[in-house]
């Protein structure tokens, strides 16, 4: 059986239409560059795997003795791979987690 | 078809099994030793927060470039030629993509592990 919360006790805990939104938006913002930067990973992958399906002979060319030209874009998928993390980093420690905090603290 | 060469794969060995117990050992006695120390929830699921980013980041490095990588994925691309390549490349595609799907989200929620996620 749960004892009843007044109606002041109810009201002085429920956050406001307000901060609620706000916090909110903050979410909104990240699932939006969570999402950009996941589709700009996948396409990147999957551009590499169809070309590797489709077109083989071309990335099997040879760029030096023992290097092709697959092995340079498969290296490049991975350092796309590094640098949209680092760029995620660099964002949630610049922009994100300061909204975060801003938020949290009560503002808009 | 190259000629099959001279192996002494599957053949028992005095150093190899020396070695493997050794290490067994020793990760057990690493792994008791830290169990001892773990007290709370929050210290068994993500080390009380102790462990940096660094830290975890060459745990987690640790774990992906192990035999799987450097047998398994070689031997791939060595049979299988660009076909292989997906495979290694994939997996660590996949890595970004869980981590701002699922991992961000998860981070102000408390209870989860790093490997888990």
């Amino acid at each position: 059986m749960t004892p009843e919360l007044s109606v002041p006790a109810v009201a002085a805990t429920t956050p406001s239409n307000e901060s609620t939104n706000a916090v909110r938006a903050v979410a909104a913002m990240r699932w939006r560059m969570a999402i950009v930067l996941s589709l700009l990973m996948l396409v990147t992958y999957f551009a590499f795997v169809l070309g590797i399906a489709f077109d083989k002979p071309s990335l099997g060319t040879l760029i030096t003795q023992g290097l092709s030209v697959g092995i340079v874009l498969g290296a490049g998928v991975i350092l796309t791979a590094f640098g949209l993390t680092a760029f995620y980093a660099w964002w949630a420690n610049r922009v994100y987690d300061p909204a975060l905090d801003q938020v949290a603290r009560g503002g808009k | 078809m190259s000629p099959l060469l001279a192996t002494s794969l599957g053949e028992p060995n005095l150093t190899s099994i020396l070695f493997f117990f050794a290490f067994v050992s020793v990760t057990m006695g690493i792994t008791w030793w830290a169990a001892r120390k773990t007290k709370t929830a929050s210290e068994f699921l993500t080390a009380g927060g102790n462990v940096t980013a660094l830290q975890n980041g060459f745990a987690l490095a640790g774990d992906y470039m192990s035999a799987a990588s450097f047998l398994g994925i070689a031997g791939l691309v060595a049979t299988s030629g660009f076909d292989g390549l997906i495979y290694s490349v994939g997996w660590l595609v996949g890595w970004p993509v869980v981590t701002f799907l699922i991992a961000e989200p998860l981070r102000n929620l408390g209870k989860f592990t790093f490997a888990d996620v």
